[in-house]
């Protein structure tokens, strides 16, 4: 009997889980983004252009603390995203966006780990193949 | 005088590095290697290295500024605790830190060296090399005892390179980087951080002596095991209070920003955590043996190349304070390192590779190879992330910028990945596991994951990233307790009482369940650093004294602004109480704050914090509109699990430290009935 429950409690809570997660997160189209998530959003991709190394978001400064506002401003004019990613770059240059592998050179960004992650599955599995071929081999040899 | 005495103990240090390495390679060869022929230099290098350390502080304790680094990082208003740390605070005093412990672990390997022991006195010449480039850049072109030759407006704008000539000194220092001494975390994070960049220096010199001599098997790997250990938690601890100070110092509410300096320590952290995962394949399964030659040069590369990118001043950031000719002098060192590692592992690989024993991918090796899969490719992305600015700079004229938008897209995925890894492989067992076997050792860790996924999609979260990283936490967490639960059950079943099964069974394995420890530390973390990115509630607000503003849950209250006079600082800030979310009850008075230092032409925003049960509440001073005081306000939860988790992880390492060298059994080759219980 009690190892009954546990079998059903066993299956009952994952499935209801599941379905707790699945329901919660599936998404809903009719929620509109949060402007002032969206002005974060887009000022974490923005280099503070006199500050050091820091993204507008993170950045304490009364510049980057201007240049928010800016941003404020023009997603409640409803400028898209790409669009100040445009208008900041044709003002400071390529450098001001922290995102610089989305295409172009910056490919090479996700190319070079790529290639790591194939010649490191590569090796594992050559690594796999030569134990198999070796097997046979090996197994005649003698006992020490 | 004070200088002179500095300056010999470098000459010393240097020219014992020199003959460290001369002897160090002889005995290496010699069929009777005998350590006393490099008692000497081991104990000039370690002697100078002390004396200069010494000297340098005893100029900064007596303000001896005819000293120009003492007049430059250093002044009479400056507290105690910073006037000894500014003996490393900046880039002359850091590199002589960095002898100091050197010339210290050197004499520490010594000591363990016996009479025909080849390894030993080759890994001796190793250091002494590296010694010699460290100790020959303080007496070229870091010198911390030139001295000040001209005052201007009170200032010593210029100095000699030798500790000889007509001294003058200003009347008063110019003081520490306002940055540097605003925090008690700053005196201590860097020298954890060289503990842990030096401490590599050991693996690597038993790495290179047993290369060279063609040595077979794992006695390298024995007599590195601690030493590994010893770097990688001061390490772990240098990066999490490295955090844990941008986060109560720089104000911007966060403790990472994948800054390159950030990163620079980061890389080492990850190629030295890959090298002790798959070290223990090669104790246990012989297997990897050249890959772990690979990992530990990789490894104290990263180190030079972290500290290039901190002090050559190369790549713009908070953390690069200065620019100097050592840049170069380490990039030409990293070269050397590089390319004379990487040409001895090509011409001896052959000797010390292992043969293949794979059996099977599904198996505890099967899953620290996936871990060191992944942890590499984390490595380069960071990697390649850190070093593409510079490169296409240097290619194109042009500039780009790489920051958190791809390191986070990168790291993200790659980390949930070794989060299932680790859940997983921490119940496999060696060589083969049946996926029914494993799915039992699993299922009710999963079943916990899922319960605290939905938990959380329960109380309101809705984040993808924050709700997949607390079920596959607590996946990890669930998975390893319930491992020790059986283990110990399993020892009770032999009469054991509970606390005598305990013992056992983390007696036996002390090093495995110290990693164990360390990854119940990892999967608080990752929660944590979910929670506070994901989670986390930002605002900005104006008020005026006696107004209140509502943020997330909280109120804050404007009470009063406030100045006050310290020795080193001028402090103006406003207090800040902040209420419960129906703005009636107190919970704590909060002081935002600016801090000015003479000297420096920038003040510095210092933020104040409150920790609760569940949320940091965390404000930062913007600045003042009128007389409303501009305030940013971040709620945080869950941040404390992150300085909590980064503890365990640490206290893993030191629980592993504990294991007796040797301890770990080489798995045998056995056959197919008795591969599952060959379980731990």
């Amino acid at each position: 009997m009690f190892e009954r429950v546990r079998t059903v409690v066993s299956v009952v809570i994952p499935v209801v889980a599941i379905a707790v997660i699945v329901v919660g997160l599936w998404p809903r189209p009719d929620v509109a983004v949060d402007p002032e998530a969206r002005v974060r959003a887009v000022a974490a991709n923005i280099k503070c252009p006199f500050c050091s190394g820091e993204s507008i978001a993170e950045s304490t400064s009364s510049v980057a603390a201007d240049y928010e506002v800016l941003i404020a401003e023009w997603v409640d004019q409803g400028v898209t995203d790409d669009e100040i990613y445009r208008r900041f770059e044709d003002r400071f240059g390529r450098g001001i966006l922290l995102d610089a592998g989305g295409a172009g050179w910056g490919l090479a960004l996700w190319i070079i780990p790529g290639i790591a992650l194939v010649a490191g599955l590569g090796a594992i599995v050559g690594l796999r193949r030569k134990e198999r071929s070796s097997r046979p081999q090996r197994a005649k040899e003698p006992v020490a | 005088m004070i200088a002179v005495v500095g300056y010999s103990g470098i000459l010393v240090a240097l020219g014992s590095s020199v003959a460290l390495a001369v002897l160090g390679v002889r005995e290496a060869r010699s069929e009777r290697a005998t350590p006393r022929a490099l008692r000497g230099p081991v104990y000039g290098l370690a002697l100078g290295g002390l004396a200069a350390f010494v000297a340098l502080e005893l100029a900064i304790m007596s303000h001896d500024f005819t000293v120009a680094y003492v007049a430059r990082n250093t002044a009479t208003f400056t507290p105690f605790v910073f006037l000894f740390a500014a003996g490393w605070a900046a880039l002359e005093g850091s590199i002589l830190l960095w002898g100091l412990l050197l010339g210290l672990f050197t004499w520490l390997v010594y000591r363990k060296v016996r009479p025909g022991d080849g390894l030993g006195a080759g890994a001796l010449a190793v250091m002494g090399l590296v010694a010699v480039f460290w100790f020959g850049l303080m007496a070229t072109v870091a010198n911390p005892f030139g001295i000040c030759t001209e005052v201007v407006n009170g200032v010593c704008s210029a100095s000699s390179w030798l500790p000889v000539g007509d001294a003058v000194a200003p009347a008063d220092g110019l003081g520490p980087n306002p940055l540097l001494q605003n925090h008690i975390l700053m005196a201590i994070h860097p020298p954890m951080l060289y503990l842990g960049y030096v401490g590599f220096t050991v693996p690597f010199a038993f790495a290179i002596s047993a290369l060279a001599r063609g040595d077979q098997g794992r006695s390298w790997l024995d007599r590195t095991h601690r030493w590994s250990l010893i770097a990688w938690i001061f390490l772990t601890a240098g990066i999490f209070l490295g955090g844990w100070w941008s986060y109560e110092v720089l104000g911007w509410g966060g403790y990472w920003a994948w800054d390159p300096v950030e990163n620079a320590a980061l890389l080492p952290w990850i190629a030295g955590t890959a090298f002790i995962h798959s070290a223990i394949v090669q104790r246990r399964r012989g297997m990897l043996q050249a890959w772990n030659f690979v990992l530990v040069i990789a490894t104290f590369s990263l180190t030079i190349l972290g500290t290039f990118l901190t002090r050559s001043g190369v790549i713009a950031s908070v953390h690069s304070f200065t620019q100097s000719a050592v840049g170069p002098a380490l990039l030409i060192f990293l070269m050397v390192v590089l390319v004379g590692s990487l040409a001895l592992f090509a011409v001896r690989a052959h000797v010390v590779a292992s043969p293949p024993r794979l059996d099977s991918l599904v198996s505890r090796e099967g899953f620290l190879l996936l871990n060191n899969l992944l942890l590499t490719l984390f490595a380069f992305a960071v990697l390649v992330g850190t070093l593409y600015p510079l490169v296409f700079e240097a290619a194109t004229d042009d500039v780009v910028s790489v920051g958190r938008p791809f390191f986070d897209r990168a790291a993200v995925p790659i980390a949930l990945l070794l989060l299932l890894a680790v859940g997983v492989g921490s119940v496999a067992p060696w060589r083969v596991a049946r996926p029914g076997l494993l799915w039992k050792r699993v299922r009710a860790a999963v079943n916990w994951g899922l319960v605290a996924a939905a938990a959380a999609v329960v109380v309101g979260v809705r984040s993808v990233g924050v709700v997949l990283t607390v079920g596959l936490g607590v996946f990890v967490i669930a998975s390893i307790i319930g491992w020790f639960i059986h283990q110990v059950g399993r020892a009770r079943s032999d009469g054991l009482s509970v606390a005598g099964s305990v013992r056992k069974v983390f007696g036996n394995e002390r090093g495995f369940w110290g990693g164990q420890v360390s990854h119940i530390g990892l999967a608080l973390v990752a929660i944590a650093i979910a929670t506070t990115s994901g989670l986390a509630i930002r605002s900005e607000v104006r008020l005026g004294v006696g107004e209140t503003a509502q943020v997330g849950g909280y109120c804050v209250e404007y009470v009063e602004a406030f100045e006050r006079s310290e020795p080193n600082r001028f402090t103006e800030g406003v207090r800040i109480a902040l209420l419960d979310g129906s703005c009636a009850d107190r919970i704590a008075v909060l002081e935002p704050r600016i801090h000015q230092y003479p000297n420096a032409t920038q003040a510095i925003a210092t933020p104040d914090v409150w920790t609760g049960l569940i949320d940091d509440v965390y404000l930062s001073l913007a600045g003042a509109d009128g007389d409303r005081v501009v305030l940013q306000v971040f709620v945080f939860p869950l941040q404390w699990l992150l300085w909590v988790g980064g503890f365990i992880v640490v206290l893993g390492g030191v629980i592993a430290l504990g294991r007796k060298p040797g301890k770990d059994r080489t798995t045998p080759r056995s056959d197919p009935g008795e591969r599952e219980a060959t379980s731990v």
